[in-house]
Protein backbone atom coordinates (compact mmCIF):
# COMPACT_ATOMS: atom_id res chain seq x y z
CA UNK A 1 0.00 0.00 0.00
CA UNK A 2 3.35 2.53 0.66
CA UNK A 3 4.23 1.77 -2.61
CA UNK A 4 0.62 2.71 -4.50
CA UNK A 5 0.47 5.93 -1.59
CA UNK A 6 4.38 7.37 -3.07
CA UNK A 7 3.41 6.67 -6.17
CA UNK A 8 0.59 8.94 -5.83
CA UNK A 9 2.53 11.62 -4.00
CA UNK A 10 4.67 12.00 -7.04
CA UNK A 11 2.49 14.19 -8.89
CA UNK A 12 2.66 16.64 -5.95
CA UNK A 13 6.07 16.80 -6.34
CA UNK A 14 7.36 14.45 -3.70
CA UNK A 15 10.35 11.85 -4.76
CA UNK A 16 9.59 9.79 -1.15
CA UNK A 17 13.71 10.90 -0.97
CA UNK A 18 14.83 11.90 2.47
CA UNK A 19 13.49 12.52 5.84
CA UNK A 20 11.63 15.97 4.86
CA UNK A 21 10.57 17.33 1.57
CA UNK A 22 9.00 20.76 0.77
CA UNK A 23 6.84 21.12 -2.72
CA UNK A 24 4.72 24.03 -4.18
CA UNK A 25 1.26 23.57 -4.61
CA UNK A 26 -1.59 26.05 -5.90
CA UNK A 27 -3.86 26.96 -3.22
CA UNK A 28 -6.95 25.41 -5.51
CA UNK A 29 -5.32 22.13 -5.06
CA UNK A 30 -5.04 21.86 -1.45
CA UNK A 31 -8.13 20.39 -0.47
CA UNK A 32 -7.83 17.89 -2.95
CA UNK A 33 -4.47 16.57 -1.71
CA UNK A 34 -6.43 16.88 1.75
CA UNK A 35 -9.17 14.84 0.77
CA UNK A 36 -6.34 12.02 -1.12
CA UNK A 37 -4.29 11.70 1.75
CA UNK A 38 -5.78 12.23 4.78
CA UNK A 39 -6.00 8.81 6.14
CA UNK A 40 -2.55 7.93 5.71
CA UNK A 41 -0.78 11.21 6.79
CA UNK A 42 -0.76 13.13 10.13
CA UNK A 43 -1.47 16.37 10.15
CA UNK A 44 0.70 18.55 11.72
CA UNK A 45 0.72 22.25 11.52
CA UNK A 46 0.83 25.11 9.52
CA UNK A 47 3.70 27.76 9.09
CA UNK A 48 2.72 31.66 7.90
CA UNK A 49 5.49 33.87 6.78
CA UNK A 50 5.31 37.69 4.94
CA UNK A 51 8.52 37.67 2.73
CA UNK A 52 9.18 40.51 0.15
CA UNK A 53 5.60 41.31 0.68
CA UNK A 54 3.79 37.93 -0.08
CA UNK A 55 2.32 36.01 2.63
CA UNK A 56 3.23 31.57 1.99
CA UNK A 57 2.09 29.18 4.25
CA UNK A 58 3.66 25.88 4.47
CA UNK A 59 1.42 23.02 5.69
CA UNK A 60 3.31 20.52 7.24
CA UNK A 61 2.32 16.51 7.15
CA UNK A 62 3.78 13.09 8.62
CA UNK A 63 3.79 9.97 7.36
CA UNK A 64 5.96 7.52 9.52
CA UNK A 65 9.04 8.93 10.12
CA UNK A 66 9.11 11.46 7.10
CA UNK A 67 7.71 15.22 6.91
CA UNK A 68 6.01 16.10 3.53
CA UNK A 69 5.52 20.29 3.61
CA UNK A 70 3.68 21.93 1.03
CA UNK A 71 4.29 25.31 0.60
CA UNK A 72 1.48 27.41 -0.54
CA UNK A 73 1.79 30.82 -1.93
CA UNK A 74 -1.61 33.39 -0.68
CA UNK A 75 -3.04 35.69 -3.04
CA UNK A 76 -3.26 38.93 -3.24
CA UNK A 77 -6.76 38.65 -1.65
CA UNK A 78 -5.28 36.98 1.41
CA UNK A 79 -7.68 34.34 1.03
CA UNK A 80 -6.66 30.95 0.89
CA UNK A 81 -9.58 28.00 1.08
CA UNK A 82 -9.66 26.35 4.52
CA UNK A 83 -8.83 22.96 4.87
CA UNK A 84 -10.89 22.19 8.25
CA UNK A 85 -14.37 21.06 6.67
CA UNK A 86 -12.51 18.04 5.52
CA UNK A 87 -9.74 17.84 8.57
CA UNK A 88 -10.81 18.89 11.73
CA UNK A 89 -7.35 18.99 13.24
CA UNK A 90 -6.31 22.01 11.02
CA UNK A 91 -9.21 24.35 12.95
CA UNK A 92 -6.54 26.02 15.23
CA UNK A 93 -3.67 26.18 13.11
CA UNK A 94 -5.85 28.06 10.56
CA UNK A 95 -7.36 30.77 13.44
CA UNK A 96 -3.86 31.09 15.02
CA UNK A 97 -3.02 32.21 11.51
CA UNK A 98 -6.03 34.20 11.34
CA UNK A 99 -4.99 35.82 14.76
CA UNK A 100 -1.55 36.49 14.07
CA UNK A 101 -1.58 37.51 10.29
CA UNK A 102 -5.07 38.66 9.63
CA UNK A 103 -5.35 36.20 6.45
CA UNK A 104 -8.29 34.56 5.37
CA UNK A 105 -9.47 31.43 5.28
CA UNK A 106 -12.77 30.76 3.45
CA UNK A 107 -15.10 28.46 4.68
CA UNK A 108 -13.85 28.17 7.92
CA UNK A 109 -16.51 26.31 10.45
CA UNK A 110 -15.93 28.89 13.18
CA UNK A 111 -13.65 31.61 12.49
CA UNK A 112 -13.56 33.02 15.63
CA UNK A 113 -10.73 34.50 17.18
CA UNK A 114 -8.70 32.10 19.26
CA UNK A 115 -5.60 33.67 21.07
CA UNK A 116 -6.16 37.42 20.99
CA UNK A 117 -9.00 39.23 22.83
CA UNK A 118 -12.55 39.38 21.20
CA UNK A 119 -12.09 43.17 20.51
CA UNK A 120 -8.44 43.05 19.52
CA UNK A 121 -7.37 43.39 15.77
CA UNK A 122 -6.19 40.70 14.16
CA UNK A 123 -2.79 40.81 12.68
CA UNK A 124 -0.26 41.20 15.74
CA UNK A 125 2.51 39.65 14.15
CA UNK A 126 2.92 42.20 11.20
CA UNK A 127 3.73 45.59 11.10
CA UNK A 128 6.66 45.85 14.09
CA UNK B 1 -33.36 23.61 26.33
CA UNK B 2 -29.69 23.80 26.92
CA UNK B 3 -28.17 26.45 29.10
CA UNK B 4 -24.25 27.17 28.91
CA UNK B 5 -21.57 27.21 32.00
CA UNK B 6 -18.04 28.81 32.09
CA UNK B 7 -14.81 27.14 33.24
CA UNK B 8 -12.20 29.18 33.68
CA UNK B 9 -10.04 31.25 32.55
CA UNK B 10 -9.35 30.87 35.92
CA UNK B 11 -10.88 27.54 37.62
CA UNK B 12 -9.57 25.17 40.68
CA UNK B 13 -8.90 21.96 38.06
CA UNK B 14 -6.90 24.03 35.78
CA UNK B 15 -2.86 25.03 36.13
CA UNK B 16 -3.42 28.17 34.24
CA UNK B 17 -5.56 30.18 32.49
CA UNK B 18 -7.85 28.97 29.80
CA UNK B 19 -11.97 29.25 29.16
CA UNK B 20 -14.10 26.81 28.15
CA UNK B 21 -17.30 26.99 27.70
CA UNK B 22 -20.03 24.37 28.05
CA UNK B 23 -23.58 23.48 26.86
CA UNK B 24 -25.00 21.24 28.62
CA UNK B 25 -28.60 19.95 28.72
CA UNK B 26 -29.06 18.13 32.26
CA UNK B 27 -25.90 16.73 33.39
CA UNK B 28 -24.43 16.00 30.10
CA UNK B 29 -22.51 18.00 27.81
CA UNK B 30 -23.77 18.42 24.35
CA UNK B 31 -21.00 20.84 23.11
CA UNK B 32 -17.59 22.17 24.21
CA UNK B 33 -15.80 25.70 22.73
CA UNK B 34 -12.31 26.35 24.65
CA UNK B 35 -10.73 29.90 24.46
CA UNK B 36 -6.84 30.05 24.52
CA UNK B 37 -4.07 32.95 24.54
CA UNK B 38 -4.51 34.20 27.82
CA UNK B 39 -0.59 33.52 28.17
CA UNK B 40 0.45 34.91 24.87
CA UNK B 41 3.55 35.86 25.16
CA UNK B 42 4.44 36.39 21.09
CA UNK B 43 8.05 33.75 21.69
CA UNK B 44 7.66 33.28 17.90
CA UNK B 45 8.01 36.56 17.04
CA UNK B 46 10.58 38.01 19.98
CA UNK B 47 12.64 34.75 18.78
CA UNK B 48 13.02 36.87 15.43
CA UNK B 49 14.29 39.50 16.81
CA UNK B 50 17.40 37.81 18.73
CA UNK B 51 20.40 36.20 17.88
CA UNK B 52 20.52 32.06 17.28
CA UNK B 53 22.48 31.97 21.15
CA UNK B 54 20.15 34.65 22.57
CA UNK B 55 17.12 32.77 21.86
CA UNK B 56 18.26 29.75 23.45
CA UNK B 57 17.13 31.41 26.89
CA UNK B 58 13.89 32.83 25.45
CA UNK B 59 13.09 29.19 23.86
CA UNK B 60 13.72 27.49 27.07
CA UNK B 61 11.00 29.50 28.72
CA UNK B 62 8.48 28.59 26.40
CA UNK B 63 7.44 26.31 28.76
CA UNK B 64 8.00 25.60 33.39
CA UNK B 65 7.65 21.77 32.73
CA UNK B 66 9.02 20.86 29.55
CA UNK B 67 11.37 23.53 29.15
CA UNK B 68 14.27 21.16 28.22
CA UNK B 69 12.50 19.50 25.58
CA UNK B 70 12.10 23.28 23.79
CA UNK B 71 15.51 24.24 23.82
CA UNK B 72 16.65 20.49 22.90
CA UNK B 73 14.01 21.08 20.17
CA UNK B 74 14.98 24.45 19.22
CA UNK B 75 19.39 23.37 19.17
CA UNK B 76 18.62 20.34 16.65
CA UNK B 77 17.03 23.07 14.59
CA UNK B 78 19.67 25.16 14.57
CA UNK B 79 22.41 22.63 14.29
CA UNK B 80 20.58 21.18 11.16
CA UNK B 81 20.47 24.61 9.85
CA UNK B 82 24.29 24.86 10.48
CA UNK B 83 25.56 21.84 9.69
CA UNK B 84 27.16 21.82 13.58
CA UNK B 85 28.16 18.30 14.81
CA UNK B 86 27.38 17.46 18.50
CA UNK B 87 29.79 14.84 20.54
CA UNK B 88 28.27 12.02 21.27
CA UNK B 89 28.86 12.63 25.01
CA UNK B 90 26.79 15.51 24.90
CA UNK B 91 23.86 13.56 23.23
CA UNK B 92 23.97 11.05 25.82
CA UNK B 93 23.58 14.12 28.63
CA UNK B 94 20.58 15.56 26.45
CA UNK B 95 19.23 11.78 26.45
CA UNK B 96 19.57 11.67 30.56
CA UNK B 97 18.17 15.30 31.12
CA UNK B 98 15.30 14.62 28.65
CA UNK B 99 14.06 11.39 30.24
CA UNK B 100 14.69 12.76 33.72
CA UNK B 101 12.23 15.81 32.73
CA UNK B 102 9.70 12.93 31.10
CA UNK B 103 9.86 11.19 34.59
CA UNK B 104 9.01 14.79 36.68
CA UNK B 105 6.46 15.62 33.76
CA UNK B 106 4.49 12.30 33.92
CA UNK B 107 4.66 12.41 38.08
CA UNK B 108 3.38 15.81 38.09
CA UNK B 109 0.57 14.67 35.81
CA UNK B 110 -0.31 11.48 37.73
CA UNK B 111 -0.65 13.45 40.70
CA UNK B 112 -2.39 16.29 38.89
CA UNK B 113 -5.11 13.63 37.57
CA UNK B 114 -5.54 12.53 41.12
CA UNK B 115 -6.07 15.41 42.59
CA UNK B 116 -8.56 15.93 40.12
CA UNK B 117 -10.44 13.61 40.89
CA UNK B 118 -10.44 14.16 45.02
CA UNK B 119 -7.49 11.53 45.13
CA UNK B 120 -5.27 13.19 47.48
CA UNK B 121 -3.39 11.09 49.36
CA UNK B 122 -1.80 9.95 46.02
CA UNK B 123 -1.36 13.22 44.80
CA UNK B 124 0.71 14.02 47.59
CA UNK B 125 2.61 10.70 47.56
CA UNK B 126 3.36 10.93 43.89
CA UNK B 127 4.90 14.11 43.98
CA UNK B 128 6.98 13.55 46.32
CA UNK B 129 8.89 11.19 43.48
CA UNK B 130 9.01 14.17 41.62
CA UNK B 131 10.85 16.35 44.53
CA UNK B 132 13.75 13.96 43.89
CA UNK B 133 13.56 13.72 40.43
CA UNK B 134 14.15 17.86 40.45
CA UNK B 135 16.58 17.28 43.39
CA UNK B 136 18.43 14.83 40.26
CA UNK B 137 18.53 17.71 37.70
CA UNK B 138 19.16 20.27 40.04
CA UNK B 139 22.07 18.20 41.07
CA UNK B 140 23.81 18.12 37.77
CA UNK B 141 22.76 21.16 35.68
CA UNK B 142 22.11 23.41 39.09
CA UNK B 143 18.57 24.24 38.19
CA UNK B 144 15.32 22.98 39.13
CA UNK B 145 13.03 24.11 36.50
CA UNK B 146 15.16 25.71 33.32
CA UNK B 147 18.13 23.33 33.80
CA UNK B 148 20.19 25.69 31.08
CA UNK B 149 21.74 22.56 29.98
CA UNK B 150 21.51 22.52 26.29
CA UNK B 151 23.70 25.41 24.14
CA UNK B 152 24.17 25.16 20.72
CA UNK B 153 26.49 22.00 19.55
CA UNK B 154 26.27 20.38 22.92
CA UNK B 155 25.74 20.75 26.60
CA UNK B 156 27.20 23.29 29.48
CA UNK B 157 28.05 20.87 32.17
CA UNK B 158 29.81 17.65 32.13
CA UNK B 159 28.35 14.92 34.66
CA UNK B 160 31.07 13.44 37.10
CA UNK B 161 30.78 10.31 38.63
CA UNK B 162 29.99 11.05 41.75
CA UNK B 163 26.61 12.45 40.38
CA UNK B 164 26.22 9.25 38.24
CA UNK B 165 26.06 7.58 41.34
CA UNK B 166 23.83 9.70 43.27
CA UNK B 167 21.62 9.71 40.32
CA UNK B 168 21.81 6.09 39.92
CA UNK B 169 20.34 4.74 43.75
CA UNK B 170 17.74 7.73 43.35
CA UNK B 171 16.65 5.64 39.88
CA UNK B 172 16.14 2.71 42.28
CA UNK B 173 13.84 4.34 44.70
CA UNK B 174 12.11 6.34 41.93
CA UNK B 175 11.16 2.88 40.22
CA UNK B 176 9.79 1.50 43.78
CA UNK B 177 7.36 4.42 43.65
CA UNK B 178 6.58 4.41 39.90
CA UNK B 179 5.86 0.40 40.74
CA UNK B 180 3.54 1.31 43.57
CA UNK B 181 1.78 3.93 41.06
CA UNK B 182 1.43 0.79 38.85
CA UNK B 183 -0.31 -1.02 41.06
CA UNK B 184 -2.59 1.89 42.15
CA UNK B 185 -3.53 2.75 38.41
CA UNK B 186 -4.51 -0.61 37.31
CA UNK B 187 -6.51 -1.84 40.58
CA UNK B 188 -7.67 1.27 42.79
CA UNK B 189 -12.12 1.08 42.15
CA UNK B 190 -11.99 4.80 42.48
CA UNK B 191 -9.70 5.29 39.62
CA UNK B 192 -11.18 2.50 37.86
CA UNK B 193 -14.86 4.43 37.94
CA UNK B 194 -13.39 7.64 37.24
CA UNK B 195 -11.75 7.17 34.24
CA UNK B 196 -12.62 3.63 32.88
CA UNK B 197 -15.00 4.28 29.37
CA UNK B 198 -14.16 7.93 29.86
CA UNK B 199 -13.21 10.43 26.94
CA UNK B 200 -13.29 7.28 24.50
CA UNK B 201 -11.95 8.03 21.20
CA UNK B 202 -10.94 5.39 18.64
CA UNK B 203 -7.73 5.03 16.54
CA UNK B 204 -9.51 5.97 13.86
CA UNK B 205 -10.81 9.59 15.20
CA UNK B 206 -7.35 9.80 16.95
CA UNK B 207 -6.20 9.98 13.94
CA UNK B 208 -8.17 12.45 12.30
CA UNK B 209 -7.64 14.82 15.54
CA UNK B 210 -3.90 14.60 14.63
CA UNK B 211 -3.52 13.88 18.30
CA UNK B 212 -0.03 12.99 19.36
CA UNK B 213 2.23 11.58 22.33
CA UNK B 214 0.72 9.45 25.47
CA UNK B 215 -3.01 10.65 23.86
CA UNK B 216 -1.82 9.26 20.76
CA UNK B 217 -0.50 5.72 22.18
CA UNK B 218 -3.96 5.57 24.20
CA UNK B 219 -6.05 4.97 21.52
CA UNK B 220 -3.63 2.57 20.09
CA UNK B 221 -1.60 4.11 17.44
CA UNK B 222 2.00 3.13 16.93
CA UNK B 223 3.86 6.71 17.03
CA UNK B 224 6.60 7.95 19.52
CA UNK B 225 9.30 10.74 17.58
CA UNK B 226 11.97 8.36 19.55
CA UNK B 227 11.24 5.48 17.63
CA UNK B 228 9.68 6.49 14.40
CA UNK B 229 11.74 9.69 13.08
CA UNK B 230 14.26 8.77 16.02
CA UNK B 231 17.01 11.60 17.10
CA UNK B 232 20.06 12.18 19.06
CA UNK B 233 21.48 8.81 20.49
CA UNK B 234 17.75 6.71 21.11
CA UNK B 235 18.47 4.42 17.98
CA UNK B 236 21.42 2.98 20.33
CA UNK B 237 19.48 2.53 23.66
CA UNK B 238 16.91 -0.44 24.80
CA UNK B 239 13.21 0.57 25.22
CA UNK B 240 9.33 0.00 24.25
CA UNK B 241 7.05 1.77 22.72
CA UNK B 242 4.36 1.93 25.27
CA UNK B 243 0.84 1.84 23.40
CA UNK B 244 -2.86 1.09 24.74
CA UNK B 245 -5.76 0.01 22.60
CA UNK B 246 -8.64 0.98 24.72
CA UNK B 247 -8.84 5.11 23.46
CA UNK B 248 -10.10 5.85 27.33
CA UNK B 249 -9.07 8.15 29.86
CA UNK B 250 -7.82 5.42 32.02
CA UNK B 251 -5.62 3.95 29.28
CA UNK B 252 -3.80 7.28 28.20
CA UNK B 253 -3.06 8.04 31.63
CA UNK B 254 -1.70 4.22 32.17
CA UNK B 255 0.50 4.93 29.06
CA UNK B 256 2.24 7.35 31.48
CA UNK B 257 2.55 5.03 34.01
CA UNK B 258 4.41 2.75 32.18
CA UNK B 259 6.38 5.29 29.97
CA UNK B 260 8.11 6.54 33.80
CA UNK B 261 9.23 2.64 33.97
CA UNK B 262 10.48 2.81 30.22
CA UNK B 263 12.23 6.14 30.97
CA UNK B 264 14.00 5.13 33.97
CA UNK B 265 15.72 1.66 32.25
CA UNK B 266 16.43 4.63 29.54
CA UNK B 267 18.08 6.57 31.98
CA UNK B 268 19.76 3.88 33.72
CA UNK B 269 21.44 2.09 30.33
CA UNK B 270 22.93 6.34 30.03
CA UNK B 271 24.20 6.02 32.79
CA UNK B 272 26.13 2.87 31.69
CA UNK B 273 26.83 3.59 28.22
CA UNK B 274 28.00 7.33 28.28
CA UNK B 275 30.96 7.60 26.45
CA UNK B 276 34.24 10.22 27.38
CA UNK B 277 34.93 12.93 25.18
CA UNK B 278 34.14 17.11 24.97
CA UNK B 279 30.32 18.04 25.92
CA UNK B 280 30.34 20.74 23.21
CA UNK B 281 31.26 21.41 19.75
CA UNK B 282 33.69 24.88 20.01
CA UNK B 283 32.68 25.73 16.50
CA UNK B 284 30.13 29.21 17.48
CA UNK B 285 27.22 29.84 15.57
CA UNK B 286 26.75 32.93 14.27
CA UNK B 287 24.72 33.59 10.77
CA UNK B 288 23.63 30.71 9.48
CA UNK B 289 22.90 30.32 5.36
CA UNK B 290 19.42 30.23 4.10
CA UNK B 291 17.92 26.83 5.49
CA UNK B 292 14.21 25.65 5.95
CA UNK B 293 14.72 23.15 8.54
CA UNK B 294 12.27 21.31 10.80
CA UNK B 295 13.11 19.49 14.65
CA UNK B 296 10.96 16.80 15.97
CA UNK B 297 11.09 15.75 19.66
CA UNK B 298 9.50 13.52 21.70
CA UNK B 299 8.03 15.94 24.59
CA UNK B 300 6.56 14.54 27.62
CA UNK B 301 3.08 15.61 26.33
CA UNK B 302 4.00 13.94 22.54
CA UNK B 303 5.98 15.49 19.22
CA UNK B 304 7.31 19.14 19.61
CA UNK B 305 8.23 20.88 16.38
CA UNK B 306 10.40 23.31 15.56
CA UNK B 307 10.25 24.63 12.32
CA UNK B 308 13.65 27.26 11.53
CA UNK B 309 13.44 29.22 8.38
CA UNK B 310 16.66 31.31 8.29
CA UNK B 311 17.93 34.09 5.84
CA UNK B 312 21.43 33.95 5.96
CA UNK B 313 21.48 36.85 8.93
CA UNK B 314 22.49 36.27 12.36
CA UNK B 315 18.71 35.67 13.30
CA UNK B 316 15.47 33.39 12.54
CA UNK B 317 14.17 34.45 9.98
CA UNK B 318 10.74 32.78 11.06
CA UNK B 319 10.53 29.69 13.93
CA UNK B 320 7.51 28.00 14.20
CA UNK B 321 6.62 26.15 17.83
CA UNK B 322 4.04 23.39 17.50
CA UNK B 323 3.52 22.35 21.25
CA UNK B 324 1.97 18.90 22.06
CA UNK B 325 -1.14 20.12 23.85
CA UNK B 326 -1.88 22.65 20.72
CA UNK B 327 -3.05 19.21 18.71
CA UNK B 328 -4.19 17.48 21.83
CA UNK B 329 -6.16 20.03 23.45
CA UNK B 330 -8.63 20.89 20.78
CA UNK B 331 -9.42 17.32 20.52
CA UNK B 332 -10.69 17.31 23.90
CA UNK B 333 -13.68 19.55 22.89
CA UNK B 334 -14.52 16.14 20.83
CA UNK B 335 -14.22 14.21 23.71
CA UNK B 336 -16.30 16.07 26.23
CA UNK B 337 -19.23 15.76 23.99
CA UNK B 338 -21.57 13.62 25.16
CA UNK B 339 -19.91 13.32 28.90
CA UNK B 340 -21.39 14.06 32.32
CA UNK B 341 -20.26 17.59 33.28
CA UNK B 342 -18.52 16.44 36.56
CA UNK B 343 -15.85 14.13 33.82
CA UNK B 344 -15.41 17.17 31.78
CA UNK B 345 -12.30 18.77 34.13
CA UNK B 346 -10.88 14.59 33.97
CA UNK B 347 -11.45 15.21 30.33
CA UNK B 348 -9.27 18.40 30.08
CA UNK B 349 -7.14 17.41 32.52
CA UNK B 350 -5.71 14.13 31.47
CA UNK B 351 -4.16 15.01 28.33
CA UNK B 352 -2.22 17.25 30.23
CA UNK B 353 -2.47 20.18 28.91
CA UNK B 354 0.11 23.15 28.78
CA UNK B 355 -0.79 26.32 28.50
CA UNK B 356 2.46 28.51 28.49
CA UNK B 357 3.28 26.02 25.77
CA UNK B 358 0.34 26.06 23.90
CA UNK B 359 0.16 29.83 23.84
CA UNK B 360 3.95 30.79 23.59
Amino acid sequence: MLEEVKTRLVKYGFTGEGEREIADLDPSMLLQFIDEFKDVVRFMTITCYEKDGSFYLEYHFSMGGRVLTLRVAVPEDRTVPSITPVLPSADWAEREIMDLFDLKFSNHPRPKKLIIREDAERGIYLNS
Amino acid sequence: MGYRVPLGPYHPAFEEGEYIELELEGEMVVDAEIKIGFIHRAIEKSATRRTFIKDLGLIERVCGICSYHHSWAYCLAVEKAAGLEVPVRAEYIRVLTGELERIHSHLMYLGAMAHKMGFDTLFMYTWSGREAVMDMLELFSGNRVNYAINTLGGVRRDLDEDTASQIRSALDSLEDLALKLKDTWSKDASILARTRNVGVITKEQAHMLSVVGPTARGSGIHEDIRKTAPYSVYPDLEFDMVVLEDGDVWSRTFVRVLETLESIRIARQVLAKIPSGPIKNPKPVIKIEPRNVMSRVEAPRGELIDHLITDGSDRPFRLKIRTPTLVNLPATEFMMRGCKLADAPVIVGHIDPCMSCMDR
